[in-house]
């Protein structure tokens, strides 16, 4: 089987997170080494337990909050050990991105027949029924474990195909098949030849090729080693980078990323920013030096200085601390005296933003691949966790230090949130006591600021002007406040929440029209027919094939 | 110099009748402060123990290294006029004793701003006009500042030494000479005068020009000679004031006046001002730089001058200098001139509050300017902020216009953003101190009440550049000062060492403060940009950032331009976007709007404020527009002010009203960052000519309308043959014959062009008029320099946008390259976005 698939169109207006890549696949068998996939399957099955079923409706996607974003148990986060002994039936999803969705198909007909061979010669595996579910069109991004649909399908086990982000998930057990992504090893030595001191960080789609490259460079060239780990409570799998820190790697190292252009190109020109950047690109075997997006970024932050309304944005419901994050956003943004709301809209695009143009800047809670937006098309920017900690703390001290997985960042919240406690860091119970309660009005209170005049302005480097350090209060607060409805003169009946109300007033057009206009009302016609894609009185139009409706 | 307590100062603060606030403005090198140094050496207040070396204001070290002053100080002279001559002020007075107030402003036009804050704080202003050079472009620039702040001018023409030692001037010459500058000052005045002022010409015969050498500490005025010839000729001082300027000629033989150069049998006289007020001086000049020892004594005697005996051994110009400002001492003919000419605070103020204060004129706060009341509400006017000793803090520099202001009072301070009965910009805090800002130093006082100039402690951390401190809560803002010049030139600075990052943000805000037009932010690309009038502001902005604000090694990139987006046509054909959805879709079209209209708009004249009719009215008489269109515009940008307009002209469109606001906001969005290359969008006109929208208000949410709106603005633009308009500075530069092909050669390599040219009578000095693009002015300066040997500096100021010839999306074009090269410093991709990225086909 032989395929391949463009990227897909329309790149200039919908932001596309996920990487498209272009690869053929002659056998996918021995393409995602099939075999060794379904032998950690079988070593799987003893561990598997019933998933915590989902509390709503599997089809009831109208209110994701409910069973998304509240903290879930302690019971599911540790799976209980508790095995299934008469299990009948394991269902498997396969999660393809939509680049390698052509050989999902060709996949399971080969996994199903590995998992026949395996059946004969391990007993454990007679009884049960093997059910391969394929799961495309992510959520958020292909490169994370889409937890929310395995577990809408019931799924007992996942097995992520593809470019990974080697996010960890939360709850499911999970295996991994990046594939055997070709590469010109002999093209990448020859380049690599140029930089004898350097750390290779490569894409997980190549780590198959790395202990051959090794062997044809330099001593000095150093691999960041993708390490696996297999879980001894329920058999997942899960992998880390093994990356340097900062003070082991020499300032001339030129940090070699290998991999599709990617955001992990941009995610390592952050974290490395003051090293020099070589990216690889296996595809078009092409090597570039892409510029560091740390002062681009670092623009963000000081626009996300400025913003009053904070939009934190939920671009993942599998990444694991997710939850943890978003309570401590909130939190950190309460204690700026700022407002912020919560959006979940699944994958992100410009229109989807610009439907509340009131937020000053949105954050977006994803895995660390997926955080980095380039906002130029978006009307409000997208700044990461991190950067927000760092621009709402007025006093840090930002040099180039730039983190982007959400342990990293939440240990760094720690040192900008002053008494707040941070939410899952430590396990002890009483932070997970603590966390685990809707922020109360007590927190709402605790608004330090050690500062000599806590009213006085600041200098805004993105007006160059100062700005007041605007306190806007937080639904909670407001509601608390609020016993009645506030009668206005005008006899129009307000809430008092000062952040909406100014936003009303800057607003031409704020609903119905109490009063009848003067104008005349138009006289009724009969409209077009049709939809604004294509009205029938319209000629058609010649481009023809590949053309959808509405 | 006059040795005071700070207790008899702070007495003479409490008559505002008495108090002369004051400016010395002139065009580069004309001799203020050298002129200033001669009064303050007289007259000025320094404290006891606090005795000054020369150069009283040009205190930073740079300004006396470069000899040009680059900050404007403040310093307080007292001055007591004869009880005889108390009569001739025209305002009311109490007493003989005057407390001034001088600023010495800086000439260069990069610092121009600073000349603005200091009219700001005084009522009148010293207009000093070297009498080689004359009137010149900065001459202009700040004496119609002055006027638009209702500020009155008196004259001293500078420099007279030079043309009687370097020119060897005739009398006759001189006059002319002087005529000429008068008229050409007066010229300026009637031009720009405001007619409250009443007439504010300056007339050599009413004592209002004064005539004298800085640097020799010598200065006169008619009003000296008037005196003198007064009694010998026995008529009134005023009436032989008039005699002794102009066509008034005194027959000797008849001893008649007569008003004709001649004489009955045709032989021609001597004008009079050549006669009586210029024939000594020649006669002293001549004796004693000849070295006529005999004649010297006999003039000395006759014109009263006793010399010491250590002077009597003197000669030359050190001789000179002695006899002169023995006979015409600097300070007093000044001094005079100011407090007999220029207006008390009490005086100004009550036709300064119109254009001064933005609320009511019948509140309480505009009755206690008028009034210029020390027990009424207290309004003050910070109008800039002078570093202290103290690294990061500042003295909030600023005049009390109403009330008193006194250390520890609760005040209102009130940031340029305020408006009355919000929050916004405001902040109520208590004055730390009050001081005395004097030169160099600053003296303590507990308060200083209205019509005075004061620095204040405690402000800085509130107020970034200026703003209004008032007791009133309903007072309104004192009304911003307008500069004429604009930061047009900017650079990125970025710290050698990546620590050093929160330092630079820290000097940056310092830099900003320390400076009343500089410009510091960080660009989209993320670097900190320093942005200043011209090259020598952004060099002195530079180093002090380095050296005292932020005090870590840095870098600094080329000097880079802002350029403009524009369209030089209509656009080619009806432009549609489809939103994301395809449900709604946008018909637009771009054409270019005047100059003229585009300049109104940036100076204010019309403004998104006005009521739409009045508007309208405007543009259909003044610009031509369609009165339907004009009514119709539904808002300007970027910035919601800008010299962009999107017009709806659409016909019964349903549910329009409701996406209005996301199109303005995807308007001011576009016209921010051009389609080109990022840059501000200026004199587009947009034309929303029809909108088809989704019947479910679900499906034509902001979402939708907004990047539509936005990428029809982008399709319209490119289809109306876009380009880049560039910033051009007037340069001015003054030079002998001699060095005129040098000017010529160094304008041709920098795209200059010359469009004046002219000698400047009586002088050997040409005077050249040239445009020359921004972006080909960087090293300017050291090229004319150069290829002048030095004799030539020019006067840079910028003048206008002017369109780049060519279409900005063909390869090949000067603009092409332009926008190219701004794309790649941005970091975006070099090429253009293809129209097909913003145009849905139908
Ligand atoms: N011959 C002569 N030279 C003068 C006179 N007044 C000033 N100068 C010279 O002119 C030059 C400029 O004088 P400044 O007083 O610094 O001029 P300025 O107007 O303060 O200059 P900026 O503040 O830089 O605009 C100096 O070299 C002075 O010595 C004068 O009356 N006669
Ligand atoms: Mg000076």
């Amino acid at each position: 089987m032989s395929a391949a698939i463009a990227p897909t169109g329309e790149a200039a207006l919908v932001q596309t997170i996920d990487v498209p890549y272009r690869v053929e696949v002659a056998d996918p068998a021995a393409f995602f080494d099939l075999a060794n996939v379904a032998t950690s399957l079988a070593d799987l099955v003893p561990h598997l337990t019933t998933l915590a079923t989902l509390q709503s409706s599997p089809n009831d996607g109208s209110a994701p909050e409910q069973f998304t974003l509240e903290r879930r148990d302690g019971d599911a986060s540790q799976p209980q050990p508790q095995l299934r002994l008469d299990m009948k039936e394991c269902r498997v999803a396969l999660q393809f991105p939509d680049e390698l969705l052509f050989v999902s198909d060709a996949v399971v007909s080969a996994i199903s027949r590995f998992m026949d061979d395996l059946r004969v010669q391990r007993d454990s595996l007679q009884a049960i029924q093997f059910d391969f579910v394929i799961l495309a069109d992510t959520q958020y991004s292909a490169c994370c474990v889409d937890e929310v649909a395995a577990q809408h399908i019931a799924a007992n086990v996942l097995v992520h195909f593809g470019r990974s982000c080697l996010s960890q998930a939360s709850h499911m057990p999970v295996l991994f098949a990046f594939g055997n992504f070709p590469i010109d090893l002999d093209h990448v030595a020859r380049t690599l030849a140029d930089v004898p001191k350097a750390l290779v960080i490569y894409d997980v789609m190549y780590a198959h090729a790395m202990p051959a490259l090794a062997a044809k460079v330099a001593p000095t060239v150093r691999f960041a080693t993708i390490e696996r780990h297999v879980s001894s409570t329920n058999g997942s799998t899960n992998y880390t980078r093994n990356l340097p820190t900062k003070e082991e790697l020499d300032a001339d190292t030129t940090v070699v990323v290998i991999g599709p252009p990617s955001p992990l190109v941009s995610h390592y020109s952050l974290v490395f920013g003051q090293h020099s950047l070589l990216h690889y690109d296996p595809l078009s075997r092409e090597c570039s030096r892409p510029r560091s997006l740390l002062m681009k970024r670092y623009a963000l932050m000081t626009k996300a200085r400025d913003a009053d309304i904070i939009g934190i944005v939920v671009g993942t419901l599998g990444v694991a601390n997710y939850i943890d994050m978003i309570a401590n956003l909130k939190k950190l943004i309460k204690s700026h005296g700022k407002k912020y709301y919560t959006f979940v809209l699944g994958k992100l695009n410009v229109a989807k933003l610009a439907n509340f143009s009131e937020i000053d800047i949105f954050v977006l809670v994803a895995c660390p691949e997926s955080s980095l937006i380039d906002s130029k098309e978006f009307y409000r920017p997208v700044v990461t966790p991190f950067e927000l900690t760092m621009a709402l703390d007025m006093s840090s001290s930002w040099t180039g230090e730039y983190r982007l997985g959400f342990t990293d960042v939440m240990h760094h919240m720690v040192e900008h949130m002053g008494d707040e406690p941070v939410d899952g860091l430590d396990q002890s119970s009483t932070v997970a006591a603590s966390s685990s309660k809707p922020t109360t009005a007590a927190d709402a209170d605790s608004d330090t600021e050690s500062d000599a005049d806590p009213d006085q302005p600041y200098f805004s480097l993105v007006t160059g002007t100062f700005k007041s350090r605007t306190k806007v209060e937080n639904n909670e607060t407001i509601h608390a406040k609020i016993q009645d409805l506030t009668l206005y003169e005008s006899g129009q009946v307000a809430l008092v929440s000062p952040a909406a109300a100014r936003q009303l007033q800057t607003r031409e057009w704020r609903g119905l029209e109490m009063t009848p206009s003067a104008e005349k009302s138009l006289e009724v016609v009969e409209g077009r027919f049709g939809t604004a894609a294509g009205y029938a009185d319209e000629p058609e139009v010649e481009t023809g094939k590949g053309r959808r409706g509405g | 110099m006059v040795n005071f307590t700070i207790d008899q100062i702070r007495a003479l603060m409490d008559k505002p009748t008495n108090i002369r606030n004051m400016s010395v403005i002139a065009h580069v090198d004309h001799g203020k402060s050298t002129l200033t140094d001669s009064l303050v050496s007289k007259a000025g207040i320094i404290s006891t123990g606090k005795a000054g070396e020369a150069r009283f204001t040009d205190t930073r070290q740079d300004e006396q290294d470069r000899g040009i002053t680059i900050k404007s100080t403040a310093i307080s002279m007292y001055f007591e006029l004869p009880k005889e001559d108390l009569g001739d002020i025209a305002q009311k007075t109490e007493g003989s004793d005057f407390l001034i107030n001088l600023i010495d402003s800086p000439g260069h036009v990069d610092f121009s701003s600073e000349v603005t804050a200091a009219l700001r704080v005084t009522d009148g202003a010293l207009v000093v006009v070297d009498t080689i050079e004359g009137v010149c472009v900065q001459t202009e620039t700040v004496l119609r500042q002055a006027l638009t702040e209702r500020i009155k001018p008196v004259l001293v023409i500078n420099k007279v030494d030079r043309a009687l030692l370097e020119l060897q001037m005739t009398k006759e010459d001189l006059f002319q000479n002087f005529q000429r500058v008068i008229e050409n000052v007066n010229v300026i005045i009637s031009t720009y005068t405001d007619k409250t002022l009443g007439d504010v010409q300056v007339y050599p015969e009413k004592g209002t020009v004064a005539f004298g050498s800085g640097l020799h500490g010598w200065a006169f005025t008619l009003r000296q000679f008037a005196a003198r010839y007064a009694k010998k000729f026995g008529v009134d001082k005023n009436k032989m004031m008039l005699k002794l300027w102009g066509e008034n000629y005194f027959n000797p033989a008849t001893k008649k006046w007569t008003t004709k150069g001649a004489d009955a049998k045709g032989k021609p006289l001597e004008r009079a001002f050549c006669m009586f007020v210029l024939d000594p001086i020649f006669k002293l000049f001549d004796a004693i730089m000849n070295f006529k020892k005999d004649q010297i004594s006999m003039i000395l005697e006759k014109l009263e001058i006793p010399l010491k005996s250590d002077e009597k051994d003197l000669e030359g110009k050190a001789l000179l200098k002695n006899v002169m400002k023995k006979f015409l001492p600097a300070g007093e003919a000044l001094l005079e001139m100011i407090v007999i000419h220029l207006p008390s605070p009490a005086t100004a103020q009550r036709y300064r509050v119109d254009t001064l204060y933005e609320g009511p004129l019948d509140d309480e706060s505009a009755e206690g300017i008028r009034a210029c009341n020390p027990n009424a509400p207290l309004m003050l006017y910070v109008s800039k902020m002078v570093p202290t000793s103290d690294k990061g803090r500042f003295y909030a520099f600023g005049r009390v216009f109403s009330g008193t202001v006194r250390s520890g009072l609760k005040v209102r301070i009130q940031g340029p953003n305020y408006q009355p009965g919000k929050k916004e910009d405001l902040f109520v805090k208590s004055i730390q101190r009050t001081v005395l800002m004097m030169g160099r130093y600053v003296e303590a006082i507990d308060d200083c009440p209205a019509g005075n100039i004061v620095g204040l402690v405690g402000v800085d951390q509130f107020l970034l550049k200026s703003g209004t401190i008032s007791t009133s809560e309903t007072a309104h803002n004192l009304k911003v000062m307008k500069f004429s010049v604009s930061p047009v030139v900017r650079v990125a600075v970025e710290v050698k060492n990546a620590n050093d990052l929160p330092k630079l943000v820290e000097g940056l805000k310092r830099l900003s403060k320390s400076d009343p037009c500089v410009q510091c932010f960080t660009s989209d690309s993320g670097e900190h940009i320093v942005a200043g009038a011209g090259e020598l502001h952004l060099e002195i902005c530079l180093k002090d950032l380095e050296e005292d604000h932020a005090q870590v090694p840095l870098k600094t990139g080329d000097p880079v331009v802002q350029y403009r987006e524009t369209v030089t046509a209509q656009s080619s054909m009806t432009c549609l976007s489809k939103s994301p959805n395809k449900h709604n879709r946008i018909f637009m079209t771009a054409e270019p709007i005047s100059e003229e209209l585009s300049a109104d708009i940036e100076s204010g004249k019309i403004n998104p404020r006005d009521d739409f009719k009045v508007r309208a009215r405007m543009l259909a008489e003044e610009h031509g527009w369609d009165v339907t269109d004009a009514r119709k515009i539904w808002c300007f940008g970027p910035d919601t002010t800008g010299p962009n307009l999107l017009v709806d002209m659409t016909k019964g469109v349903q549910y329009l009203n409701e996406i209005k606001d996301s199109c303005v906001a995807a308007f001011q969005w576009a016209t921010k960052e051009g389609v080109l290359c990022e840059e501000h969008m200026r004199s587009i006109r947009f034309n929303v000519l029809d909108v088809t929208l989704h019947a479910d208000a679900i499906h034509r949410g902001g979402g939708q309308i907004m990047p539509t709106c936005r990428r029809v603005c982008y399709a319209s633009v490119l289809t109306a043959t876009p380009t880049l308009q560039e910033p051009v500075f007037l340069a001015e530069v003054q030079c002998p014959e001699s060095a005129m092909g040098g000017i010529y050669g160094v304008l041709n390599r920098r795209r200059g062009h010359v469009f004046a040219e002219e000698q400047r009578p009586g002088t050997p000095l040409y005077s050249v008029k040239a445009y020359i693009p921004v972006a080909d002015s960087f090293g300017f300066t050291t090229d004319l320099r150069a290829a002048t040997g030095g004799q030539a500096f020019p006067q840079m100021v910028f003048s206008h946008w002017q369109v780049m010839q060519g279409d900005a999306t063909q390869a090949g074009t000067k603009v092409n390259d332009v926008v190219k090269a701004t794309r790649k410093r941005k970091g975006l991709s070099e090429e253009v976005p293809a129209l097909d990225r913003y145009y849905d086909k139908l």
